[in-house]
């Protein structure tokens, strides 16, 4: 069970947009026109829409910190809803800046899965909003298997 | 530069699908190094299981790349306003991910017009994996 006392809490990072790693997500996703384009001197990709949920967890040792440190086991959790704001574009050669806070913990099926809430505003080197990332986990509790709260 | 044609976002408009190619490990492989999510039940068999899946499965947010991708296709990228999903159903290995979407309404954000777009990701036997909503501006 993890305790609601995390609510609040925050977490920052700031993030270079590679454009050689852009590349290499573009390719993955298989957009491969954009991923393998010439570019012009000074000309730059953008950042597709949902790479901004990546470049929070890119290039960091330990990007799930936040969650292991509440004692969630990274075997027993679920995706469950994303939403953007977009409010400006973001590009290769940007430096971003990510604030997380974790919105609310809830729980769910009388403690057999707990929802974690969590908002991360992203801004540019120019300090201008670029969009707002909320996310919400489902963490099934492995504590309360075999107690009939099948998730 | 040339000019860029919009598509029509009149009310009940359909976006043109967007199928992709059976999902495989080596795709699970190369997302994770790609977007940096090394969650371990997406790309080792042993972890996936020991979770008690039968085998590793897809990122939501690699379905969630696949409908960015529907969209971005469509309109230029600096019409979306914002993108929700809810991610229903998991992606299994060798499902094929069929993304469509369609105009709903028309509403007005932040004093312009804009259309809401309802976006849906399911696999080749028809299963729904993720459904969702985009905002995007008409003018």
């Amino acid at each position: 069970m993890i305790s609601r006392e995390h609510i609040g809490r925050h977490r920052r990072a700031t993030r270079q947009v590679e454009l050689g790693q852009l590349r290499f997500f573009l390719s993955a996703i298989g957009e491969k026109e954009a991923a393998f384009a010439a570019l012009a001197p000074g000309q730059r990709l953008q950042v597709p829409p949902t790479y901004l949920f990546c470049l929070e967890m890119i290039d960091d040792p330990d990007p799930l910190d936040w969650l292991t440190g509440m004692g969630v086991n990274l075997l027993h959790i679920l995706h469950g809803q994303q939403r953007f704001d977009y409010h400006a574009p973001a590009w290769s050669g940007d430096t971003l800046e990510f604030d997380m806070c974790i919105e609310d913990i809830q729980e769910k099926k009388g403690g057999a899965m707990q929802f974690i809430l969590k908002k991360t505003e992203v801004r540019n080197q120019h300090g201008a909003l670029v969009a707002t990332l909320s996310s919400t986990v489902i963490y099934r509790d492995p504590a309360h298997q075999g107690k009939g709260g099948k998730a | 530069m040339t000019a860029v044609t919009l598509p029509s976002l009149a009310v009940g408009a359909e976006l043109p699908p967007l199928v992709v190619e059976p999902l495989s490990r080596a795709t699970l492989a190369l997302y994770a190094g790609a977007s940096g999510d090394h969650v371990p039940l997406h790309i080792d068999t042993d972890a996936a299981r020991k979770a008690g899946m039968p085998d590793v499965f897809g990122h939501g947010m690699l379905s969630a790349a696949w409908l960015g991708r529907l969209l971005t296709r469509w309109v230029p990228q600096e019409r979306i306003r914002s993108l929700e999903l809810r991610f229903v159903g998991i992606m299994h290995l060798y499902n094929e991910a069929h993304c469509t979407g369609r105009v709903v309404e028309h509403i007005e954000l932040d004093g312009r017009r804009a259309a809401r777009v309802q976006i849906h990701l399911h696999n080749q036997y028809g299963e729904p994996k993720v459904a969702g909503e985009a905002v995007i501006s008409i003018d």
